[in-house]
C-alpha cells in the first residue's frame, strides 16, 4: 500500500516537473536548452548518489552499534539504489559535457570522485557477494561501508578545494543563485525525483525482506530432507 | 545549439529506471513465487 501511494505520488510530481523543465524554466544564455539537463543532473546527484551514501553510513553505523542485521540489509538497499542513481547522475552528466566541453569527460576532481563513489557502491557489493557467512558479511560489508563514505565529503567539497572544470555552485552555500523560475524548476524537479527515490528504496527494502524470509524457509526446508 | 544530448539524457534516464523497476518487478514476482512454494511444501511436513 505504502508502495503503491509513493508509485502514484512519484508519477504525479513526474509530470509538473517535466513540464516546468521544458517549457517553463526559461532557457539560459550561453548554454542554451542543454541547461536543461542540470534540472535532473543536481537532484540525481544530491538525492540519488548523496542521499545513498547517507542511508548506507546510517545502515552500516546502525549495525555496528545495535548487531541487528536489519541495518545490514537497510545498508545493502542503499547501495543498490546508490549505483543506479549514480550510474544515472554520470549519464547526464557526460550528456551535457559533451556539447558544452567538447568532450565526455573530463577527469577532474569532481567528476573523478564520483566515478570513485561509484566504485564504492560496487565494490560492496562484490564483498557481500564473496562472503557467505551472514553475521560475518555484515561485519565487514559494515566496517568496508564506513570507510568508503569518506570519499562524500571530499567529493561535495572538491569544487571548493581543488581546481576542477566542473561548473561552480549556483545553489549551494557561496553560490551566485540562480533565476526564481529555475530555483522553482529545480525545487519541483528535485520532489519528483525524491518521491521516485523513496518508491524505489521502500520497493527494495520489501524484496530484502522477502530475500531473507525465503532464505530463512529454505534453511528449514533443507533440514528437515 | 543541438537538443538531442537534452532528449538524450532524458532518455537515458528513463531507460535506467525503467530497467530498474522491471529488475525489481521480476525479482518480487519471483521471490513470491518461491515463498508459496517453501510455504506449502513445509505445511506437509511434520515439525
Amino acid at each position: 500500500m505504502k508502495t503503491r501511494i509513493l508509485a502514484m505520488l512519484s508519477v504525479i510530481t513526474m509530470l509538473p516537473a517535466l513540464y516546468m523543465i521544458f517549457l517553463f524554466a526559461p532557457t539560459e544564455a550561453t548554454q542554451g536548452n542543454t541547461q536543461r539537463i542540470f534540472y535532473i543532473h543536481v537532484p540525481l546527484g544530491v538525492i540519488g548518489a548523496y542521499g545513498s551514501a547517507i542511508l548506507l553510513f546510517t545502515g552500516c553505523l546502525g549495525f555496528l552499534l545495535t548487531r541487528d542485521l536489519m541495518w545490514d540489509r537497510f545498508a545493502a538497499c542503499a547501495a543498490e539504489m546508490g549505483v543506479v542513481f549514480t550510474s544515472a547522475q554520470l549519464l547526464t552528466a557526460m550528456m551535457w559535457a559533451k556539447p558544452i566541453w567538447g568532450t565526455w569527460y573530463v577527469f577532474d576532481s569532481r567528476g573523478t570522485l564520483q566515478i570513485v563513489l561509484l566504485l564504492i557502491y560496487i565494490a560492496y557489493f562484490m564483498l557481500r557477494a564473496y562472503l557467505p557467512d551472514r553475521e560475518k558479511r555484515a561485519k565487514l560489508c559494515a566496517v568496508f561501508g564506513l570507510l568508503g563514505m569518506v570519499d562524500v565529503p571530499i567529493n561535495y567539497l572538491s569544487i571548493y578545494l581543488f581546481r576542477t572544470q566542473h561548473p561552480q555552485p549556483v545553489i549551494s552555500p557561496g553560490g551566485g543563485g540562480v533565476d526564481p523560475d529555475m530555483g522553482k524548476t529545480l525545487l519541483v524537479s528535485s520532489i519528483a525525483i525524491g518521491l521516485l527515490y523513496a518508491y524505489l528504496f521502500v520497493r527494495r527494502l520489501t524484496i530484502a525482506k522477502l530475500e531473507e524470509e525465503v532464505d530463512y524457509l529454505s534453511q528449514v526446508a533443507a533440514a528437515h530432507e | 545549439m543541438n537538443n538531442s544530448y537534452l532528449f538524450g539524457a532524458f532518455a537515458l534516464v528513463t531507460i535506467v529506471f525503467f530497467i530498474h523497476s522491471w529488475i525489481l518487478s521480476s525479482r518480487q514476482v519471483r521471490l513470491e513465487k518461491k515463498l508459496e512454494e517453501l510455504k506449502s511444501q513445509l505445511k506437509d511436513r511434520p515439525l
